[in-house]
This record gives structure tokens, C-alpha cells and sequence, in this order.
């Protein structure tokens, strides 16, 4: 999406205000924002680059959470799982 | 059991404090798996299914053990007040997102990141573990936690708020 003006309080776009738009961040991230309120936060992006700039934080944001940590399963506490399993495995067996 | 425990053990710690708790909480929790695997209906996801039971036994775990730090967290969220009364920018924000993208493999990052998630009120941490480090649908979440998705949203919309701050923080110190 590109900027094409600079922020003013002029333009179709602040129909919302900056803080309108960034408490809709959610739901439009989401899919979850419909409608005209959509049609209007596209267009204050388009318009407010620092809204703009706050969407793409929440976006880093949202990425940074996800990117870690690659964490492997520390092997007594496998040792303990497989424990609690195999004693599930012994109690399901049928008694002859 | 290699790819959820560790999940099970980061949304127990948005209830109890201590990891060895956390991990008490999540082995238990395989035992409650194993013993309700007979009545699991598969009408949820079996991820969806887990991360409720160990909720739940976080919960009956007992001692509420989290403390949160408050002062910190209203900080954060005061330094997300930048509007003026009539709602536009006082403080637009900095501009530092590409940055961030660019080093989204820092593990300072990444850790600061976890570090405020353990810090935010209990449900919000939850959400957030659940949509953002997880990556679970909204839905998914609803279930789990039993709230609503308009709930469910204002509480994400909370904490990805308080992350965003503290990253900032990190980034333009």
C-alpha cells in the first residue's frame, strides 16, 4: 500500500480518527472488520502514515511472538512423559 | 508430545509463576489426556482439547501463584495513549517496524517479547500465547478459554498493545 499523502486532517481517510483506526487494528487484522468501518480504515491507512506505521509494528509484533522460541523437549522431562504413558499403556491392558 | 509439551508448559506459566509448577501442570495434564482419551469425541481439535485441560489445571492447581507487575505494565500501556482528546496522534510513533522485521531472528527480542507476556494480566497472556506465539485461529481460542470473540479480541488487542511498546522500548531505547 503506498502513502500517497501526507498526514493532515484533510481527505476521505479521516472519516476515522487515528485512534479509531488503531483500536480496529484487531478485528481488520482479523478478517473480523466489515463494511464501511473496513472501507474507512483502508482509507485513513492509505492517507496516515503513522497509523500506518502502527499497523506494521503490530505486525512485527505478531511475528516476533511467533518466532520463537524453537524450544526442544528437555529430555527428563521426556523420560517423565514416556513414564506416565507406558504406565497408561500397562493399566489399559486387558487382565487375563 | 514433542510438539505441544513445550506449548503446554508456556500457556501454564500464564498461571503459575514457577516453571516447575508449569511443568507439574502440563504433565498432569498429559495424564488427564491419557485418562479422558476414551471420551474424547474428536469434535474439537486434539490441540484445542489439550490446551483446555491444561487451563483447567493450572487453574485447580491451587495456589494462584502469578504475581503480575502492574507498574510496569500500566507504563507500558500509558505509552500507548497518544492521542488527543478529539483521537488524533499527540506522539505519532517512531518509525522502527522494518527494523524490527529485520531483526526478527535476535534472540533479545524474541526473549523480551516472552518476558512481557509473563507480565501481562493472566487472560490477555493466555490470548496472546495462544493467537500469537501459537499461531491458533480466533476460534480455536474461544474454546479453549470459553469466552467470546469480541472478548477474545479486545484482550488480544490489549497485550499485542503492551508488546508493541515494550518493543519499541527495545528497539528506540
Amino acid at each position: 500500500m503506498k502513502i500517497r499523502r501526507s498526514w493532515g486532517r484533510r481527505g476521505g481517510g479521516h472519516e476515522m480518527t487515528c485512534q479509531q483506526a488503531v483500536n480496529h487494528i484487531t478485528a481488520y487484522l482479523d478478517g473480523a472488520l466489515a463494511g464501511r468501518d473496513r472501507d474507512k480504515l483502508e482509507r485513513h491507512l492509505e492517507e496516515c502514515p503513522h497509523c500506518w506505521e502502527h499497523l506494521k509494528q503490530i505486525e512485527a509484533t505478531i511475528r516476533v511472538a511467533g518466532a520463537g522460541p524453537g524450544d526442544d523437549l528437555d529430555p527428563l522431562a521426556r523420560e517423565d512423559l514416556l513414564e506416565i504413558y507406558r504406565r497408561w499403556r500397562a493399566d489399559q491392558r486387558p487382565v487375563d | 508430545m514433542d510438539r505441544y509439551h513445550p506449548s503446554m508448559i508456556r500457556l501454564a506459566l500464564t498461571r503459575v509463576r514457577s516453571r516447575a509448577v508449569a511443568e507439574e501442570v502440563a504433565q498432569d495434564a498429559w495424564v488427564g489426556v491419557l485418562r479422558g482419551l476414551d471420551t474424547f469425541e474428536g469434535r474439537s481439535s486434539l490441540r484445542s482439547w489439550l490446551f483446555r485441560i491444561v487451563i483447567n489445571r493450572a487453574i485447580s492447581s491451587g495456589v494462584r501463584e502469578r504475581a503480575h507487575l502492574p507498574v510496569h505494565g500500566d507504563e507500558l500501556e500509558h505509552r500507548d495513549g497518544r492521542f488527543s482528546q478529539d483521537g488524533w496522534w499527540v506522539t505519532p510513533p517512531t518509525h522502527w517496524a522494518d527494523e524490527v522485521v529485520d531483526r526478527l531472528t535476535a534472540p533479545s527480542l524474541v526473549e523480551r517479547v516472552h518476558e512481557v507476556i509473563t507480565e501481562l494480566p493472566e487472560r490477555q497472556a493466555q490470548v496472546v500465547t495462544l493467537r500469537d506465539v501459537e499461531g491458533l485461529s480466533s476460534a480455536e481460542v474461544c474454546t479453549i478459554l470459553g469466552i467470546s470473540e469480541g472478548n477474545q479480541r479486545v484482550l488480544l488487542h490489549r497485550a499485542r498493545t503492551r508488546i508493541r511498546a515494550a518493543l519499541e522500548q527495545e528497539v528506540m531505547p
